[in-house]
């Protein structure tokens, strides 16, 4: 061990005899790290007050709901937990992995039961839907409802119908060119001209459905790739085994395609949840907007830097999770289990 | 054939027929409301129809309101029904006309019709339908509203005022010069962003390549926190704490620093447009130095070693071999990236910072005209868009050209 470590030692003096750009380099950066390091520590210990943090806990998990009612949403976070679990350590193969897929399409009807109540659960008005919880709903919500639009879409570009080639592309297009907050503000203000008279629907769900006409056109891309990659040849072996178009699409060349479109589906989820932030700017009290409220009070004037640096960390851990899932799922699914074709540092 | 171009002439017809007909069935829904009752055919419908035959006033009852509603609906389905006549016959006559030229292009034509599978006729007149239901109950309720469809309000005065404007600005002045100023405010932030956001995106992710292992780890760490932050947060970031937490009294010499703006060089600069322009670059250089990563990494390992073996420095190398050879796969990349910063900027409406989104958000609110704010932002942001890909499609031509020839 000691051996090691002056050898490595040794190393890095020849390095900088070798090299003094380099020793400078290092040297600055080091400085640098150190300063940074110091001056974090400095706030730590002196300035920063968690108290924002601390005492909000319960509107950071649920937002203002009813404190009695509390359980509900914390109960499907721990089921969305659970299943996160369950998908990465739970058994590889068997029907009970065959659910999987079905079960998390289950979590969003169970999330909207668990928090808008009927069924003999006391009625909660999207109003007091906050926090992490409305965060995590509009993500699996849009993330359910644009996966098979983009699909959809991606199988109209590649369509041999020119009226069905056309409208997807333009579609795709234009909602690619649209920033996604011009998309939301829409969403909000915007989808009730459309709908007949009386016909009225919730703040939530119009976000949701806003999030997932816009991420539909991303993933539509993505999948395009996916389709793309695979050799005509398959499609020629599915028809000599007698398989109709509609049946080689499912069993041959979707779940090939989404299998290859997978890494790209996963920054599509990672950047769908940073994204759900945005609702924060036209009102809903999800993870940002819950924060924004609470720096508005005076009790927490001020107390910027704490919030920022705590949600950062919350965003982080999610989105690193979401990523480390996806490398698994896509480990998993890979046929041959090469785990070399991973090079991200 | 003849049989054919009568089908899609009807198909054409049947569409638009129902998209007249459901106009009538959603102002029954409105005036109706709840209960069977034919009371309401005598009152008085308080709306009259822009286009129709029958003489039609709001004073008149809702009978003759539907009326004359009936009569506009069989007024389109009676002029689709003679257009798809008129359509079939001069398409007939034309194919045996003595003119080659109108024969060609009406063989043509007749071939393109038949070339269209039923299945295609049936999605457009999906397509078409839908279009029409929304399009209608969107009419319905700019009726009911009482906006209609205008853009008479761009020239009216604006009324508010703009913290940052770089070309001339008043509040006398109108909503379209307004509109306008903040499209000039978006693309000041935009390009300002494009060159920072590529200097600190090229040097990061050249620094990954680097021999150097704490730069190489500094760098990763750089992407692998600021890519799993939202942006959002960020500008929230660099705006309250980074640059309100300045000073009130400026520090620094030739850069002066305070919360109340930034002096550099001569140049004044609202703390607004500092903290959005650090938030874009800093997110967007995440991605760039990511993209950047991925060209050198395309390009093949000799190259290395050949530069070494010739004795070029490491930075030289980098400099004239690497990256000008990485530069094709970077391209398309880096425009695309350039294209979601100029989208992501919409974000400045979160620390107050003028540009377009957040003037065309003020306007809506003001005026009431979402529609038309809409399309208007649609139109802007096509544009700056095309100004994006088409320097950039600019940019790759020559690079391209160049790696051609030489």
């Amino acid at each position: 061990m000691q051996r090691v470590d002056r050898g490595r030692l040794r190393t890095a003096l020849r390095r900088l005899r070798a090299r003094p750009l380099d020793g400078l380099v290092s040297g600055g950066l080091i400085l640098l790290i150190g300063w940074v390091i110091f001056s974090s520590l400095h706030w730590l210990l002196t300035a920063a007050d968690w108290s924002v943090v601390s005492v909000n806990m319960p509107l950071y998990a649920v937002g203002s709901y009813p404190i009695d009612q509390r359980w509900r949403p914390l109960l499907w976070m721990v089921l969305l937990l659970l299943l996160t679990g369950w998908t990465l350590f739970g058994p590889r193969r068997g029907w009970l992995r065959r659910t999987l897929p079905a079960l998390w399409m289950a979590m969003v009807p169970l999330g909207v039961v668990l928090l808008a109540g009927g069924l003999g659960l006391m009625p909660v008005g999207s109003r007091n839907w906050g926090g992490l919880t409305l965060t995590l709903l509009l993500t699996v919500g849009s993330g359910v409802l644009a996966l098979p639009l983009g699909v959809l879409l991606a199988l109209g570009r590649q369509s041999p119908l020119p009226v069905l080639r056309y409208s997807s592309g333009a579609y795709i297009e234009t909602m690619r060119a649209v920033p996604l907050i011009a998309v939301l503000f829409f969403g909000q203000l915007l989808i009730p001209l459309f709908l007949p008279m009386g016909f009225e629907i919730n703040r939530v769900l119009r976000a949701v459905i806003a999030f997932a006409l816009f991420a539909g056109a991303y993933i539509a891309e993505d999948v395009r790739g996916g389709l793309q990659a695979i050799p005509p040849t398959q499609l020629e072996a599915a028809a000599v085994l007698g398989l109709s178009p509609l049946q080689s699409l499912q069993l041959i060349v979707l779940p090939q395609a989404l299998r290859i479109a997978l890494p790209a589906l996963t920054n599509q989820a990672v950047g769908l949840l940073q994204n759900t932030s945005l609702m924060a700017i036209l009102g809903l009290v999800e993870l940002l907007g819950i924060s924004r409220s609470l720096l508005a009070n005076p009790e927490f004037i001020g107390r910027y830097l704490e919030v920022y640096v705590w949600l950062a960390a919350v965003y982080w851990l999610i989105c690193t999770a979401m990523a480390l899932l996806a490398r698994h799922l896509e480990i998993q699914l890979d046929p041959i289990r090469s785990t070399s074709s991973f090079n991200n540092t | 054939m003849r049989q054919r171009l009568w089908i899609t002439g009807s198909a054409v017809a049947i569409v638009f027929g129902l998209a007249a007909l459901m106009i009538h069935w959603s102002v029954d829904l409105i005036h109706t409301g709840l209960g069977l009752s034919f009371n309401w055919l005598g009152q008085t419908v308080g709306f009259s129809w822009l286009d129709h035959l029958l003489p039609n006033r709001p004073s008149d009852p809702h009978a003759w309101s539907l009326a004359a509603g009936w009569i506009n609906s069989l007024k389109v389905i009676l002029f689709g029904l003679f257009i798809a006549t008129l359509h079939t016959i001069s398409a007939d006559t034309a194919r045996s006309s003595s003119n080659p030229f109108l024969r060609r292009l009406a063989a043509g034509y007749v071939a393109l019709i038949r070339q269209v599978p039923w299945i295609q006729l049936c999605v457009v007149a999906v397509l078409f339908g839908f279009a029409a239901l929304l399009i209608n109950n969107l009419s319905v309720n700019l009726i009911r509203t009482g906006l209609g469809l205008s853009f008479n309000w761009l020239g009216q005065t604006a009324g508010f005022a703009l913290a940052e404007h770089a070309l001339p600005y008043s509040p006398s002045d109108s909503y379209a010069w307004a509109l306008t100023v903040a499209w000039f405010n978006s693309l000041k932030v935009i390009l300002s962003g494009l060159v920072l956001a590529t200097f600190l995106g090229v040097s990061a992710g050249a620094a990954r390549g680097s021999s150097n292992p704490l730069l190489r780890r500094l760098a990763a760490g750089y992407v692998a926190l600021i890519r799993q932050v939202p942006l959002l947060l960020q500008l929230l970031f660099w705006y309250f704490v980074a640059f309100l937490g300045l000073p009130d009294l400026p520090i620094g010499g030739l850069i002066k620093l305070s919360n109340q703006g930034i002096h550099l060089l001569g140049l004044d600069l609202s703390v607004e447009f500092c903290a959005v322009l650090m938030g874009l670059t800093v997110f967007t250089g995440a991605s760039i130095a990511e993209v950047v990563r991925g060209g050198i990494n395309s390009v093949p390992r000799g190259q290395w070693e050949a530069y070494r073996s010739l004795g070029l420095s490491e930075g030289l190398g980098l400099r004239r071999i690497v990256l000008p050879q990485a530069l094709p796969a970077i391209l398309p990349a880096l425009t695309s990236q350039y294209l979601n910063l100029a989208k992501n900027s919409t974000l400045a409406i979160a620390v107050g910072f003028a540009d377009l989104y957040a003037v065309s958000d003020t306007t809506i609110t003001q005026t009431g005209r979402a529609i038309e704010g809409f399309i208007l932002l649609l139109v802007s942001f096509l544009l700056l868009n095309l100004l994006i890909s088409g320097g950039m499609g600019l940019l790759n031509r020559v690079v391209l050209g160049r790696g051609a020839r030489a």
